[in-house]
């Protein structure tokens, strides 16, 4: 292969036959796991391939390859368990990496609660979530998007000045999980993604910000013009920012920030910190929790969606499930083990979430930042100061001061504090400015009051 | 568990199925495509982590990554292939594919020297190796039973424990030939307290490269002591109020708190800001940045620290650096890449999360001098602000300069005493401001017991920070209470 004809060719994808080499490694490796001694056994395999393009400065600054293949195991005997971890894939290797999770699973202690799903809980049906869409995009084709997400960043205002530039990727991933009761699956998806970086200046100082997308589809990623010219827009509405004055007023998240505010109620439900005692929303299946006006449902088998699965991380089905219905708690999002441990039954949530939708009734968002009247409209947060035990909230935050429903003027260098049980049940409006592109489904919330201080 | 360097590098040639001179070829051959500098980074990663809960120890886990990271460089532009498939035909086309970025004439760099000579600051070969698995189990419930009797109202204890040994190689068309064997361990204890309604937590933890035996020495001293450290923190936590909301004097107790300058001045002197222009340092050499107390430096070179290197990532032994002396600005910290490109010479800062990561200029130790003040009298000075002594971490946006971190234990100074316990918040500031108000530095130096991981562009490395106990004399607390 020669470097120029490397360069115009399309990326080296995986060949039809990965999942089946992939699903023939899972079945080696557990047949060795029970060989050695496993009651029970367990096996993920993955490989995948990238290909990250970055342009700064209107020229190329980085080509990145990526090419790993990773297996895990996991052993039980007697409700021991034993995990290994390895890249290597040698037939010596999986002998050694299996003997060493035996090894460790001799030296735990038994849990009644380890071990494999119940068999009738495993996935049995795998219809084709539309995630693989492996498309012969060239080397060249990325270099092109990286510079025009660049090039349209830079070209956008004379205020943006050339920073850490914008970049353009591709990834294929096939992974096939596998059991000892006879459940295996495989799953391949793509993920191309386009992202841009932007610094503005101007006397009073420097603002960066960014944007991104990513989709299976490469089709269907947001255009590098596009990209370009938001990462540049976002930078330059932060210029010349001002300061509020520390006190307690109306918060509003947009519909970018907003799933931050949301996933510390997931994490709060979620079976590993609630047996463990890290949640502040221990025993709190059907309380209420949230305002009656949320309502979060799951749909885990949306088409076309990277997070959609048939399976969670123990290939155990996953359903849809209300969460959250009207503020009351309905389900914990619980894994197999985190389930035993609180005595319930899996919910499909080992490994997380899916999709999750906001279902409320919607604001139009002129409207809602009329309702606020006066208060802060929160657009970027950093750190994270979340205490999950005792739902004690404290972020940094950047965003805009909103006066008599207006946008009034950029603000930076703020906290803002609460408590997740106040802040939750004190949600009073909805957007209807929804956004769909990771986890949640949502459009901005309104929180009827949070601390908010300055210098 | 001390290996000889020649013998480990010997192994970890042998176990990718490479040999010396198939680095050399393959080199070269990169070099042919005219490019200005071809470097091969090879790497083995064995680590285990035993953790306990619910009072059993239920979960042991085993891992091996290895790999390649093949880098061309020419001009500002980096062809970058790794691959953790580790034989001559799987190399050879790594090395064509990161050479591909070549797209004009080759400018050689000038050679380095091979095998420059530098101080082995931790021992090689296996840190686990001298504690049997048996050891490891008796540690684990023995340290349970101990910190559970330290209090009734302790309702759950986690410990893990953790060792891992990083060996990798560097090679480069500069001439640079080198290797090392990074032992890593840590310990850490989390305790959930319960009180009536109330439930706090307390964390303690440390870490370097050192043995794993070092724990387990003198009926296990230094973890009862965290041990006692994480239930006096969670049990304390129990009685705290709402912290205060605006900007206020702030003392930050010695150690852990030097996070601050971590993310204060630390990232922003990072030398790929400085060559993209993106730090609110850039071009302020020279300059005064901080209150003339502070001497703040990064020191890959302490014995034993887990921000410690005897070689970066890119085979420069490691050094001590001087940022900012007296509160002057005096120099940034620098990869090869950056460093070159900008003029500038290496100062041991290139890291990599792995093989399969781009080398960027990262921190190793980096702390703040210690000072004249007595700790108390700090305290003393402050008739109404707030004590922090615990904190979780932290993050910098370095274009704007604005970082935040966030307190874990902290207290109200009431007429220059600690009073109330306050809820954990985060801090906010703009270094400028807050560097140079820091207005009195203690004596007491010290450094955190060895647990930080820094994160940035996705890649974690483990980094060390330290200071003496420090004034501030305003920044924004972002508590509930107005």
């Amino acid at each position: 292969m020669t470097q120029e004809a490397l360069a115009a060719e399309a990326i080296e994808l995986h060949d039809e036959n990965v999942a089946t080499e992939l699903s023939d490694l899972v079945e080696k490796l557990i047949e060795e796991a029970q060989r050695q001694g496993a009651h029970q056994s367990s096996a993920t395999v993955s490989d995948s391939i990238s290909v990250d393009v970055s342009a700064r400065e209107r020229d190329i600054e980085n080509i990145a390859y990526e090419q790993g293949r990773a297996f895990r195991v996991s052993v039980y005997v007697d409700h021991r368990e034993g995990t290994a971890v390895t890249s290597d894939v040698s037939d010596g290797a999986i002998r050694d990496t299996v003997a060493q999770a035996l090894s460790i699973a001799r030296f735990t202690e038994a849990d009644a609660c380890n071990g494999l799903p119940d068999q009738d809980r495993l996935a049995t049906e795998f219809p084709d979530l539309e995630q693989n869409f492996p498309q012969p995009v060239s080397i060249e084709q990325l270099k092109s998007d990286a510079l025009s997400a660049d090039s349209a960043s830079l070209d956008f205002d004379p205020c943006i000045m050339p920073a850490n530039g914008a970049s353009a990727s591709q990834t294929a991933t096939c992974s096939v999980r596998g059991n000892s009761l006879g459940f295996i699956n495989a799953n391949r998806y793509t993920i191309y993604g386009r992202s841009a970086t932007a610094l503005a200046r101007s006397d009073a100082g420097m603002q960066t910000d960014y944007w991104f997308d990513q989709n299976c589809q490469f089709g269907r990623i947001e255009s590098a013009e596009f990209i370009g010219r938001e990462a540049a827009q976002r930078a330059l509405r932060r210029l010349n920012p001002r300061t509020v004055a520390t006190g307690t007023y109306p918060v509003m998240y947009d519909r970018w920030t907003a799933p931050s505010l949301l996933y510390p109620l997931i994490d709060a439900i979620s079976g590993g910190n609630l047996y463990r005692q890290e949640s502040y929303l221990q025993d709190s299946l059907n309380t209420q929790v949230a305002t009656s006006r949320m309502t979060l449902r799951e749909y885990p088998h949306i088409r076309n969606r990277i997070q959609s699965r048939n399976c969670d991380a123990d290939g155990v089905t996953t359903c849809e499930h209300t969460i959250i219905d009207s503020g009351v708690v309905n389900t914990y999002l619980l894994g197999t083990y985190s389930a035993r441990r609180l005595k319930l039954a899996s919910t499909g949530h080992a490994g997380g979430v899916t999709n999750i939708h906001v279902e409320a009734d919607l604001t139009p968002i002129d409207e809602l930042l009329n309702q606020m009247n006066q208060g802060l409209l929160v657009t970027s947060l950093i750190g994270s100061g979340t205490n999950l035990v005792t739902g004690d909230y404290s972020c940094g935050a950047a965003g805009f001061w909103v006066e008599n429903g207006e946008i009034a003027y950029p603000v930076d260098n703020i906290t803002i504090a609460s408590n997740l049980d106040l802040m939750y049940k004190g949600i009073v409006g909805f957007g209807d400015d929804t956004q769909d592109r990771g986890t949640f489904k949502t459009g901005s919330i309104l929180v009827s009051e949070m601390t908010v201080a300055s210098n | 568990m001390s290996d000889s360097p020649t013998q480990s590098r010997q192994d970890l040639l042998d176990q990718a199925e490479l040999t010396d001179q198939d680095l050399a070829l393959n080199v070269t051959d990169m070099m042919d495509s005219q490019i200005d500098d071809a470097e091969l980074f090879i790497q083995h990663n064995r680590s285990e982590a035993w953790a306990l809960e619910d009072g059993k120890v239920k979960d042991g886990s085993f891992s091996v990554s290895q790999g390649v990271g093949v880098r061309a460089i020419t001009g500002e532009k980096t062809g970058f292939a790794h691959t953790n498939e580790l034989n001559e035909r799987a190399l050879r086309k790594a090395c064509v594919m990161a050479a591909s970025i070549a797209d004009r004439g080759g400018n050689r760099r000038a050679e380095a020297p091979s095998d420059v000579p530098f101080r082995r600051l931790y021992p090689g070969g296996d840190p686990t190796a001298g504690v049997t698995n048996d050891d490891k189990v008796r540690f684990l419930s023995e340290l349970d039973q101990f910190t559970r009797a330290l209090d009734p109202r302790i309702a759950e204890v986690s410990i893990s424990i953790r060792g891992s040994t990083d060996r990798v190689l560097v090679y480069g068309s500069d001439g640079t030939n080198q290797f090392d064997d990074r032992p890593l361990v840590n310990c850490r204890i989390h305790v959930i307290v319960k009180d009536g309604n109330r439930t706090e937590s307390g964390t303690d933890g440390s870490g370097g490269r050192y043995p794993l035996d070092m724990f387990f020495r003198d009926d296990f001293a230094t973890a009862k002591d965290m041990a006692r450290e994480a239930v006096r923190m969670a049990i304390t936590k129990l009685d705290s109020v709402a912290a205060p909301a605006g900007e206020m004097p702030v003392v930050l107790g010695p150690g852990w708190a030097g996070v601050l300058l971590h993310e204060a001045v630390g990232h922003g002197l990072e030398g790929d800001c400085e060559r993209k222009n993106t730090s609110c340092f850039s071009g302020k050499i020279g300059e005064k940045v901080a209150n003339e107390l502070c001497t703040v430096v990064d020191d890959a070179t302490l014995d034993g620290r887990r921000g410690s290197l005897s070689i970066d990532d890119e085979g420069t032994p490691g050094q001590r650096t001087v940022l900012i002396e007296d509160g002057i600005l005096r120099g940034f910290m620098w990869d090869k890449h950056n460093a070159i490109l900008t003029g500038n010479q290496s100062t041991g800062n290139g890291r990599r999360e792995s093989f399969a990561s781009l080398t960027i200029p990262r921190m190793t130790n980096t702390f703040l001098l210690g000072g004249d003040s007595d700790p108390e009298d700090i305290v003393r000075s402050v008739s109404k602000g707030v004590y922090c002594s615990a904190f979780s971490g932290g993050q910098v946006d370095p274009s704007s300069g604005r970082f935040v971190f966030a307190t874990t234990e902290a207290y109200l100074i009431e007429d220059g005493k600690l009073t109330s316990p306050i809820h954990g918040c985060m801090l906010t500031g703009y270094p400028w401001d807050v560097m140079n108000s820091i207005t009195m530095v203690g004596s007491d130096f010290a450094l955190d017991p060895g647990v930080g991981t820094c994160g940035k562009q996705g890649q974690g490395v483990p980094v060390g920070v330290g200071q003496p106990t420090i004034k501030v004399e305003q920044i924004t607390v972002g508590g509930t209470s107005t």
